[in-house]
């Protein structure tokens, strides 16, 4: 089944998220990155930076909380259990930090078939929740299984 | 000692070596965890299996998040990364080598370098090119050692 052409442009509301300190270390860690300035605040400071860094893909955790728009969004009729990662974007206007109280707002950008593939983009427009200035920006293009069979 | 560049190597025709990942299946749990990313097909076996790869396959994000990593580390301030696009073209079994190399390509303007990222991996004998290949967009002067720290 191919998706809906109109699609486009979809917006989802948003979701506020705030970046816990220990989540950041714990994320670090599990993406391999010991440098200290993602791990502890005292050694951000040290390297110049106003607080303790996100990794640079931390956004992705942000994205797994609003994504759930549109799991919940049943006119997409897209299969979530069969869909795989086919190109993804991360952009950033300034560094995401431990403490920030942040805003994910996704939104259909694109949607294209071919053959049994349906391919879906959508971008997360991720701003500062107090004040709407732009954090970064992801965008994401999900493959999907359309159709049955193996 | 010096304070040379060190995204010189990069700057060679072919590129060159800036990281290597190779994840055990703790390490996808203890990603799956971190990041929110449950999918099955990271810590099922016969799921994975299932739907048709050898073993539990590493999430995309965890290899993107390698290849940050590689340029980053190599970056006097690593928040001067500003971008990154990868395309996951082909899947990572647990377990396996895969190396993530990089080329700076013409910058694109003063202020900023762009680079050109792959990664490959050997599978059954078979060398597989690229399992996941980018671009990346680094604030220009960023590889160089500030004077000021």
């Amino acid at each position: 089944m191919a998706l809906d052409p109109a699609l486009v442009g979809r917006a989802y509301d948003g979701v506020v998220y705030e970046v816990g300190r220990e989540r950041l270390a714990e994320f670090a860690t599990a993406v391999g990155e010991t440098d200290p300035i993602y791990h502890d605040r005292t050694a951000a400071l040290t390297a110049g930076h106003r607080e303790q860094v996100a990794p640079f893909t931390f956004p992705t955790v942000i994205m797994n909380v609003s994504d759930r728009r549109l799991h919940e969004d049943a006119t997409l009729g897209i299969d979530w259990a069969r869909v795989v990662d086919g190109e993804e974007e991360i952009a950033y206007a300034r560094p995401i930090y431990a403490g920030d109280v942040l805003r994910a707002v996704p939104r259909i950008v694109a949607v294209r078939s071919r053959g049994a593939l349906d391919f879906l983009t959508f971008r997360t427009d991720v701003v500062e929740a107090a004040t709407g200035a732009p954090v970064c920006a992801v965008t994401a293009t999900l493959i999907a299984r359309g159709g049955a069979g193996a | 000692m010096s304070a040379g560049d060190p995204l010189e190597p990069l700057r060679a025709p072919d590129g060159a070596l800036v990281g290597e990942l190779r994840c055990d299946r703790e390490q996808l749990v203890r990603y799956a965890g971190a990041s929110g990313d449950y999918n099955r097909v990271h810590w099922d076996p016969e799921l994975a299996r299932a739907v048709g790869f050898g073993d539990v396959i590493v999430h995309g994000m965890l290899t993107m998040a390698h290849v940050a990593r590689a340029i980053t580390s190599r970056l006097a301030r690593p928040t001067d990364l500003r971008s990154l696009r990868v395309r996951f073209r082909r899947e990572v079994l647990v377990g396996e080598r895969v190396e993530i190399k990089a080329r700076v390509v013409s910058a694109p303007g003063a202020e900023t370098l762009e680079l050109e990222l792959w990664a490959e991996l050997t599978r059954d004998g078979e060398l597989l090119h690229p399992v996941t290949d980018g671009r990346a967009i680094v604030r220009a002067g960023a590889g160089r050692v500030d004077g000021d720290g």
